[in-house]
């Protein structure tokens, strides 16, 4: 049985389109929905919990109906048993941080003593004991983000789902956060809608993603298959640092081609061939210039060899941003200072570029959930 | 619902009746005579323009003040903090009227005593100030509107997430720029729930036109409506003229509706736990002390000196005015104190003016809560609804009410009454609660909500307690205004029943200053006491 | 103290001179039968309900020296102002509400009985009164008087009748009262029409108050006290009972203008049309006009409508003998006093 199903869901505010026909089905373990703000993300996760009440389609959890507009059943968000960790944690300002947690299993008429237990239990998992007398306001932001979390977990729920929780915390704690909130829902062992907009949170918390735009869901897969093959140019272009280019299939074999590059000065990569793909068919390749070899000297292989001018370079630290003129396009590589690529004298100079065939997607018509994440 | 019934049908019955023909109470028949009357009345633009420039710009002045110092108290390390606190509460007390007046002896222009002053002092010949002025009118009734400017801010800066401020001062800001380019904004809701009030209450304000306006020549639109109904007596002639109101109170609800349908954008009062912090204003903190007690001298201290002084001479003219104490005359208070239901009468109202400053808040943030936080169908409307008893008459809705309950045991009864006054102040609590539920972050309901809480969980754990500094507010308000209402009050005073304002503020109504000063002043030290006790003694805060 | 003694005086006056007038007029008089006759059913009603315009110092006063005079029936009063009054008292019938007994007011019984509201009673008293209406007892008068600050003016300067305050040489020191409004004003230009019964020198008058060119008052109180603050010189008009208090007990620098007769309006005690306790009002209208009843008006401040009543604000008190009020009589007027401005003096005011 799935944890989470949708069907069909459509919700429109005033002049833009939040949803536009969101289908998906979820078995249990960690998905995040991962999208540019106004992507409909944070939309999908309140109809879910019922906080928004959709213009069309169905909601089901654990097997359970919770909406569905067409026969007019709508679950009220305090009967679905799910746990919800709100962006700004929404604690309330006026209680503790034992009430805080409390207040839920207080409404469900917990005998007090089993309260304080599940309560304690809660702050001790997520790392807070011996805080609970305090107010939100005198917690700091990372310990408040474990208060909203604890008062989820409390609720022992089916269910959590979290809408952007680490965006307000700053880059290094949200980074440990990310880890310790994978671990401790991996412990408790329930499962989790994470809405996000960073992919690397994505990738590093869940078993499945789903990438929104503009209401729709343009891929549905686990971190790598996204990764690696990505289904739409926007998938490919919102994951990771890539250049997405046009390209004419000169040459298919088995499960290779060759692609003519225009903008390329009409150079020509090996690349991996989706099914169906044949000769003389226009693709989009998306080249994840991270796995880009960069040299000043010419590799010992021609195949998936390109030449082009530098630019220019960018010192960050530890790394080094090569901006490098090939036809008509700039691409940017960055290269790490414990394995230099190069040591190029000045701009100006020729460079060559090693293509591994791993990195490069190729973007068809492919349907938007790719198979193996349907299989789930 | 049933606050919303019982405004409803007065309402309607208001409506109703200025589309019929009858002078005198009896409907007659359909008829758009009343409207056709107000339409071809030449003079009404002139006066529509007088009553905008003055409700407005009195609102304006007003509510800006009052927003200037309930940020002063509640967010500055102004020194003083509890004479701070204090200060702006005490000029609440003193009833429009007794301002009125005030004022007006000291700003006439051959017999007002600045001018005498100035004359005597400088021997400046022609008078500097006019009452009878619409400046001078601006400046009288914009004091009156401070409070609510007060009121309704004061519990937004108190909640308000200092980090939003602190992060402009770090970027350079001065807190003057601060307080205009972020904190302001902020508070429009709250702001504009306060202009909005202030602008209506302007619009039908009669004291002010009639003791200013009127000697200096300027007449404003509500001298009509006073005119259909005491010389006209034609309730349903008052009615269309107050349809002129309540198409520009509409509009200002309007105006007020769209500035704060991303209601989100305003929410200071956020899930994210902070601190409320002081914030050091600098040398301005010398400023904003002056500031308040500058206000603090024009809103009670000075007008009030004045109405004693006026209290314990036999009469006021510069001359014996200025002869003062030699002059004094205890015979005013020995009639007040001596008057038949002063007593009794005050004991009423106080007790009666308790219950429905109490009943009438709460049953706004209910009518609030559910207009901003529920779904429940046309509940938006009920933001006009609430609204609209404002712009009527005081005497023509407290005759709609006549009529709705004349046949029904309520009649004659303190529960009349009490319905009454609660229509009369329920927009005050409408808009003072939601100008406050907007500033709660939606998200403290949802994560309520989430967390097995039905509506009343959410409402009684949640809502009600983080509004406990604007219902505070309210409270007073509503009780302080309630305990001087008459005009909607006394059609619904049943014969025999003592009631405290009808008694003590009837000597505003004939125009008994001496007396109505020293009425005036014994209930506004009872007042200024009560405060100052409740202050000191029991340490209520009134800033949180 | 000096209220004390000043009611004194009152009282002593009172006495002796009602002593005379019972000793003239006793035989004659159809009070004694008509009241105890009305006393024993008003016993039965037990009760009688008064709305008025008085202020409640009065009123309780007023109702108290009834209760003790007759006992048994208790007394219960509303008070509101004229409009208030209509509204309440039209609605309550409209409705069939038997709520009220008598109105005490001067402009909203007149109204009350346009509408029907009334039930004509006429007293048994109407040789003794200045003035009388057969459906409405009058209980009292509203006297208006032409009130001058006496610093601000001398009494060579003085206007020497209503018409005069028109001389454009008092432009700038009139505090003129809103000819338009329910306010003593307009019911002066009632009784002064009236008794001039002349088309052109009416015009003429209101014309040149119109001439004046000064802003008019909407309340007679306060544009009185403005007069007594030295801000004005002359007020048009003001009300005897107020100017005489200022003058003899407050001692403000404010005289009436003697040349100028005084205005007298009707105070009634109309019997409401569905009245529950018909008699027992009758019976306070009709004691309200005895001398017991109008000493105890007097005592309060308010005008006596006694003929001869010696009091200090009668107009024989405060007036040179042989001065002759105008009255206020006109029917049209004190029924739709709108309709009578909007016909004979909104043309002249705003034309």
């Amino acid at each position: 049985m799935s944890i989470v199903k949708v069907e069909g869901l459509y919700k429109t505010f005033a002049d833009y389109r939040a949803l536009d026909g969101v289908d998906f089905e979820f078995k249990h373990g960690v998905l995040s929905i991962l999208g540019p703000s106004g992507c409909g993300k944070t939309t999908l996760l309140r109809c879910i919990a019922g906080l928004e009440v959709p213009d069309d389609g169905a909601i089901w959890i654990d097997g359970k109906v919770q909406t569905d507009i067409r026969k007019g059943i709508l679950v009220p968000p305090y009967s679905r048993e799910i746990g919800f960790v709100f962006q700004n944690y929404a604690l309330w300002p006026h209680m503790t941080v034992y009430n805080n947690v409390a207040f839920g299993l207080k409404l469900r008429k917990v005998p007090d003593r089993d309260i304080r237990r599940r309560v304690l239990a809660s702050l001790d998992l997520v790392g807070l004991p011996k805080l609970e007398d305090r107010y939100p306001s005198q917690l700091s932001g990372g310990q408040q983000q474990r208060v909203a979390l604890a008062r989820s977990l409390a609720m022992e729920p089916r269910l959590i789902l979290l809408d952007e929780p680490l965006s307000n915390l700053d880059a290094k704690l949200r980074e440990e956060m990310r880890v310790e909130l994978k671990k401790l829902i991996k412990k408790v062992n329930i499962s989790a809608i994470y809405v996000t907009h960073d992919q690397e949170e994505a990738f590093v918390i869940s078993d499945y993603v789903i990438v929104m735009e503009r209401g729709k869901i343009l891929q549905y897969a686990t971190p790598d298959d996204i990764y690696n093959w990505p289904a739409h140019q926007f998938v490919a272009s919102f994951i990771g640092r890539s250049v997405l280019v046009d390209g004419q299939v000169m040459q298919a074999t088995g499960d290779e081609m060759k692609v003519m590059i225009p903008d390329f000065n009409r150079a020509v990569l090996t690349c991996r061939r989706p099914n169906g793909v044949a000769v003389g068919e226009t693709c989009q390749l998306v080249i994840r210039t991270s796995e880009v070899k960069l040299s000043s000297r010419p590799f010992e292989q021609t195949e998936n060899v390109l030449q082009g001018v530098m630019t220019s370079r960018d010192y960050r630290g530890g790394l080094t941003d090569h901006r490098v003129q090939i036809g008509s396009r700039e691409i940017v590589v960055t290269s790490h200072k414990l394995c230099p690529m190069i040591s190029v004298e000045g701009d100006g100079n020729k460079v060559f570029l090693y293509v591994d065939k791993g990195a490069i997607s190729v973007i068809s018509d492919q349907p938007a959930v790719s198979a193996q994440a349907a299989a789930h | 619902m049933l606050a919303g019934s019982l405004i409803v049908t007065p309402v309607i019955i208001v409506i109703v009746r200025s589309f019929t023909t009858a002078r005198l109470g009896a409907a007659v028949g359909f008829s758009l005579d009343n409207y056709m009357r107000v339409l071809h009345d030449p003079k009404i633009l002139p006066m529509l323009q007088n009553s905008i420039v003055y409700a407005g710009g009195s609102a304006l002045f007003g509510t800006l003040v009052g927003a200037m110092l309930a940020w002063i108290v509640a967010r500055t390390n102004t020194p003083g903090k509890t004479l701070v606190e204090l200060m702006p509460l005490y000029p609440i007390l003193m009833p429009p009227v007794m301002k009125n007046i005030a004022w007006v002896l000291l700003l006439s222009p051959k017999s007002g005593i600045l001018n005498n002053m100035l004359q005597q002092a400088f021997g400046i010949d022609h008078p500097v100030f006019n009452a009878f002025s619409m400046p001078a009118m601006i400046w009288v009734f914009g004091l009156t509107c401070v409070t609510l400017g007060y009121l309704f801010l004061l519990p937004v800066f108190l909640s308000f997430d200092p980090s939003l401020e602190e992060s402009a001062y770090i970027a350079g800001s001065r807190p003057m720029r601060t307080l205009l380019r972020i904190t302001f904004p902020l508070a429009i809701p709250a702001f504009l729930s306060a202009l909005v009030l202030n602008f209506l209450r302007g619009l039908r304000s009669f004291e002010t036109p009639v003791l200013q306006g009127s000697p200096g020549g300027i007449d404003v639109f509500v001298s009509k409506v006073y005119d259909s109904m005491s010389i006209d007596y034609n309730p349903g002639l008052a009615t269309a003229y107050s349809a002129v109101l309540i198409v520009l109170s509409v509009a200002a609800l309007i105006l007020y509706v769209r500035t704060t349908r991303f209601s989100e954008r305003y929410a200071t009062i956020t899930g994210k736990g902070y601190r409320v912090k002081v914030v050091d204003i600098g040398w301005w903190k010398y400023a904003a002390f002056v500031a308040v007690f500058v206000y603090f001298l024009i809103g009670i201290a000075i007008p009030f000196v004045v109405l004693i002084i006026t209290s314990l001479i036999p009469y006021y003219d510069y001359e014996t005015f200025m002869k003062f104490p030699t002059n004094v005359d205890l015979a005013s208070y020995h009639r007040v104190m001596h008057h038949p239901s002063f007593v009794s009468g005050l004991y009423n109202s106080l007790a009666l003016s308790i219950v429905i400053a109490v009943v009438t808040v709460f049953a706004g943030i209910v009518m609030a809560f559910t207009i901003y936080r529920t779904k429940v169908y046309g509940s938006k409307v009920f933001e006009f609804i609430g609204t609209i008893p404002l712009a009527f008459p005081p005497l023509v809705l407290s005759l709609g009410l006549i009529i709705a309950v004349i046949d029904s045991p309520f009649y004659n009864t303190l529960w009349a009454l009490g319905a009454g006054l609660f229509i009369a102040y329920f927009p005050y609590a409408l808009r003072n609660a939601s100008g406050a539920i907007v500033n709660i972050h939606r998200e403290l309901d949802e994560a309520a909500w989430v967390h097995g809480a039905r509506w009343r969980h959410v409402f009684f754990r949640v809502t009600l307690p983080l509004l406990k500094p604007s219902i505070a507010g309210a409270l007073f308000y509503i009780f302080i205004e309630a305990l001087r209402n008459i005009d909607v009050a006394v059609l619904l005073v049943a014969p025999g029943m003592e009631y405290g304002p009808v008694t003590l503020f009837e000597y505003f109504r004939v125009g008994q200053w001496a007396e109505a000063a020293a009425g005036g002043v014994i209930y506004l030290v009872i007042l200024i006491v009560t405060v100052t006790i409740a202050k000191f003694v029991f340490n209520v805060k009134f800033s949180l | 103290m000096k209220i004390k003694v000043l009611s004194a005086a009152v009282v002593a006056a009172v006495v002796a001179w009602s002593g005379a007038v019972f000793a003239a007029s006793a035989p004659n008089d159809p009070y004694p039968k008509a009241a105890a006759a009305l006393y024993e059913k008003a016993k039965q009603e037990g009760a009688v309900i008064a709305y008025t315009v008085w202020d409640v110092e009065h009123i309780v006063a007023i109702l108290d020296a009834f209760s003790k005079r007759y006992p048994g029936i208790k007394t219960s009063y509303w008070q509101g102002r004229n409009p208030e009054i209509v509204q309440r008292t039209v609605t309550e019938f409209q409705a069939g509400k038997e709520s009220v007994d008598i109105i005490l007011s001067d402009n909203a019984p007149p109204v009350i009985r346009a509408a029907g509201a009334i039930q004509p009673y006429e007293t048994v008293q109407k040789d003794f009164l200045v003035l009388h209406d057969p459906t409405m007892p009058i209980v009292s008068l509203q006297i208006q008087a032409l009130v001058y600050n006496t610093k601000k003016l001398k009494p060579g300067d003085l206007p020497k009748n209503w018409e005069d305050v028109a001389n454009p040489k008092y432009k700038g020191n009139v505090a003129l009262d809103d000819p338009m409004r329910a306010g003593p004003l307009s019911s002066q230009l009632a009784g002064l029409k009236e008794l001039w019964k002349n088309d052109a020198k009416f015009a003429a008058y209101v014309k040149g108050l119109k001439a004046l060119n000064v802003p008019v008052n909407k309340s007679t109180s306060a544009m009185f006290r403005l007069v007594v603050s030295g801000e004005y010189a002359i007020c048009q008009p003001a009300l005897l009972h107020d100017a005489m208090e200022e003058r003899d007990e407050k001692h403000s620098p404010v005289e009436i203008v003697k040349t100028a007769p005084p205005v007298v309006f009707p105070r009634y005690g109309g019997i409401y049309a569905k009245a529950p306790h018909p008699n027992a009002a009758k019976l306070l209208a009709e004691w309200l006009i005895t001398p017991e009843g109008q000493a105890t008006l007097d005592k309060v401040g308010r005008e006596a409508s006694r003929k001869g009543f010696q009091s200090k604000t009668s107009i024989e008190h405060a007036y040179p003998k042989g001065t002759k009020p105008i009255p206020v009589n006109d029917k049209g007027f004190m029924e739709d006093p709108k309709k009578w401005l909007d016909t004979n003096v909104k043309p002249l005011w705003e034309g």
